[in-house]
């Protein structure tokens, strides 16, 4: 037995049975305290001061019934307790148990002598109640805090039994649902609620059927707003004996999470396939991303450019503002809108800019984003078109100059012509004058070349094959070139005729030699005429402002001799633009060319460099081609 | 031997044609501009007008176009320094409204020479 002293509270009024019952108790082994209370109030007292552990109570006492003392404890109470009885109240026994008396007896002297034994029994019986009772609340606590938690966690936890129907519906499905837990039990329609579309069901469920292992995966759920969300579920279906299986689903309502990744997916794809050029650095200017359009631009591809700083490939930004400069502005706060030209593997380029800090939720600069627009062929477009104007102009400069020179050079010429009726035939004077007669035809013919350039000419244009006008300036030109230099051709035998005018087309062809030839340092080098039919799509009328879209004569002349600088080449076109020693020539030669090619609805595009050589490249109408050639009202006159 | 009217706005070309036209036998009447053009006409009444295609007052055109309504007989050669700002299509024009003989400026002298005295000689005929 335990050495702990047991203390039992008898509650007696009858002496004499106390008598017994101590003396049953003295010759019982084990440490034993008896206390006695004689009535109700007294053993109530006592047990609130020092709880025993175990009482006898007798069933008749001055101030009510032993069992009185359970009612007290709530049915509940801490110890056990051995209702005492007399005879006759056998009735009573039935009741005491109910109520919670552990036993009870029959006072005799036996059963009062017996009664440390039965003591003893008690003791062990309530020490085992107590036990389970604290397993059972142990348990009860247990699956309390389970099922909060269950109800409480922030994910949807839902579960259906074999027939489909919910059996646990937590909190989060009811948040997310909109469905209380109370609809969703037991309802034989709560799955449908969910998945309207009996399809989707189907294929829901049948995820379900096969019991272990998790299952997981993403499924658009109905709610009760008519709503839908999406949710990412893990489920498994145990089988628990008993209870039948059931499917048991975790879930997280990724809805949002989904939305954001869709607007995100939608934000990139439009980054990708802008046209304007984005890029994103830190902001130290390193580069984190750039788009396909940069790539196009710069021809650099983008794993080439992660990483590396804003420099990796030369570009300016307006003068006096260094990139490094630059990016610290940016990197400070500020904003930046400007025009950059730069050199990337692609070429040159000229791109708008416009360039922003991002910030970060604290504030602070996270990136640098600079949005780009490429400019260079706007630019170049410009440029052309104000050559083009800037051509328009002196050509109706020349036009009104050429009038009023012409009227002087009558006035010199035939006032020369009537002194040189006056003097002898063989003198002095009659030769100087004829000087004079002479330097008026050049001037003559200077000023006709002037307005020839400013579309003065008679118009003598028919249909007209340039093969035999190629044939023929190369068969001028062989005559006139030293041997050093090799002429190649390459003549398209079936391009189509142009509306034209054999002379001033003779006469393009023959500037455009001329000029190859004269290119050619020491007079000796290789040229190439080449004559075929294209089409001028319309990338190259956008291109070429004065070309439209359609069947042309391309007509390339080639030289390998010294090339042409940028700024040379914006101007050769101009009248009296010379690169030539004074005296060597008028400047006029290309725009004669210029013009005569305008006037014939084509264009001419020139590609150059320094020691590189030149490529003139004269596209004209053909004229099969309707109309675009042909101005009817000028035709007219 | 013909009475020759020269309508010319550059005193000097005018002057020059003038010499040039009388060396050849020819008497001249001269105009600035195209509306004393036209009243000389009116006056003298020329056997043949040479004119200048742009000048003040009356446009040469007009005064070919006129001279040619007035008097569709009469021939006129029309000479040109060439466009001041449209091209020399002028002589063109100036053909089709009645002129004979058209010319760009500077003039060959034996060229102008030679049809005068062709279109004198048509006139006569």
């Amino acid at each position: 037995m335990d050495e702990r002293e047991i203390r039992i509270l008898v509650v007696e009024d009858e002496a004499a049975h106390v008598a017994l019952l101590r003396r049953a108790f003295e010759r019982h082994p084990g440490r034993t305290r008896l206390d006695v209370a004689s009535s109700l109030r007294a053993a109530r007292q006592h047990i609130a001061e020092a709880p025993p552990d175990l009482v006898l109570a007798d069933l008749r006492l001055p101030d009510g019934r032993g069992l009185e003392l359970l009612l007290a404890g709530g049915g509940a109470a801490a110890w056990p307790l051995i209702l005492m009885t007399g005879y006759g109240d056998e009735q009573v026994a039935v009741a005491a148990l109910k109520a919670g008396a552990l036993d009870y007896v029959v006072k005799s002297a036996e059963s009062l002598a017996a009664m440390p034994r039965l003591a003893a029994r008690v003791l062990r019986e309530w020490g085992h109640l107590q036990q389970r009772r604290r397993a059972e609340a142990a348990l009860r606590a247990s699956e309390e805090r389970l099922r909060r938690v269950m109800e409480d966690l922030p994910l949807l936890i839902d579960a259906f039994d074999e027939q489909n129907r919910p059996i646990f519906w937590n909190r989060e499905c009811e948040r997310v649902t909109g469905y209380t837990a109370e609809e969703m039990i037991g309802n034989q329609d709560g799955l449908n609620l969910l998945y309207p579309d009996p399809d989707e069901r189907a294929r829901r469920v049948a995820q379900w059927r096969h019991v272990g292992g998790y299952r997981d995966g993403e499924w658009i759920i109905t709610c009760k707003d008519g709503g839908r969300r999406a949710i990412a579920w893990s489920s498994i279906t145990v089988d628990l004996p008993g209870s039948g299986a059931s499917t048991w689903h975790a879930g997280l309502d990724v809805t949002e999470r989904r939305r954001a990744a869709a607007e995100r997916a939608h934000l990139v794809a439009a980054i990708e396939h802008a046209n304007d050029i984005i890029f994103i650095t830190d902001p130290g200017g390193s580069i984190r991303y750039v788009n396909p359009a940069f790539a196009r631009l710069t021809g650099y591809g983008r794993e080439e450019l992660i990483g590396t700083g804003p420099d990796f490939f030369p570009w300016q930004p307006p003068a006096g503002l260094p990139i490094p400069e630059l990016i610290g502005r940016l990197a400070a706060g500020e904003s930046w809108q400007g025009r950059c030209s730069g050199r990337a593997r692609n070429g040159a380029f000229t791109v708008e800019c416009s360039a922003a800090p991002v910030r970060g939720e604290d504030g602070h600069v996270t990136n640098i984003v600079l949005v780009a627009r490429d400019v260079t062929r706007v630019d170049a477009l410009e440029a052309r078109l104000r050559q083009a104007e800037k051509l328009e102009a002196i050509g109706t400069l020349a036009g009104g100059i050429a009038h009023d020179f012409n009227n002087i050079l009558y006035a010199i010429v035939g006032f020369t012509e009537l002194v040189m009726d006056d003097v002898p035939a063989d003198s002095r004077a009659m030769a100087n004058l004829e000087q004079v007669c002479e330097a008026g035809r050049r001037a003559t013919e200077l000023v006709r070349r002037i307005l020839t350039f400013s579309r003065g000419s008679e118009q003598a244009k028919r249909a007209l094959a340039l093969q035999p006008l190629v044939a023929e300036v190369l068969a001028l030109l062989r005559g006139s070139l030293p041997p050093a230099v090799e002429i190649r051709q390459r003549i398209d035998p079936d391009c189509g005729p142009v509306w034209g005018d054999a002379g001033r087309l003779h006469q393009v062809i023959m500037n455009l030699c001329t000029n190859a030839f004269q290119a050619m340092p020491g007079g000796a080098g290789r040229m190439e005429v080449i004559l075929a039919e294209t089409t001028v799509d319309a990338a190259l009328a956008e291109q070429a402002p004065d070309l439209s879209p359609g069947p042309h004569a391309l007509l390339v002349i080639t030289d390998d001799g010294l090339g042409m600088d940028t700024a040379t080449r914006e101007r050769i076109f101009e009248p009296y633009f010379t690169t030539k020693d004074p005296g060597a020539g008028t400047g006029l030669g290309l725009a004669t060319v210029h013009g005569a090619v305008r006037d014939h609805g084509g264009a001419i595009l020139v590609e150059s460099e320094p020691g590189r050589g030149s490529r003139f490249a004269v596209y004209l109408p053909l004229h099969s081609q309707p109309a675009a050639a042909v101005d009817p009202a000028r035709e007219e006159v | 031997m013909a009475r020759i009217l020269v309508v010319e706005d550059d005193p000097q070309v005018r002057r020059m044609l003038r010499f040039t036209l009388m060396r050849a036998g020819h008497d001249v009447t001269e105009a600035a501009d195209g509306a004393e053009g036209l009243r000389r006409c009116a006056e003298a009444a020329p056997d043949l007008v040479i004119t200048d295609i742009i000048m003040p007052e009356v446009e040469g055109l007009e005064t070919v176009k006129r001279l040619h309504d007035e008097r569709p007989e009469l021939p006129v050669i029309a000479i040109s320094g060439g466009g001041q700002v449209a091209p020399q299509g002028y002589l063109d024009l100036a053909r089709k409204l009645g002129a004979r003989e058209a010319f760009t400026k500077p003039v060959d002298r034996d060229a102008l020479l030679d049809a005068v005295r062709r279109l004198l000689t048509e006139a006569r005929a």
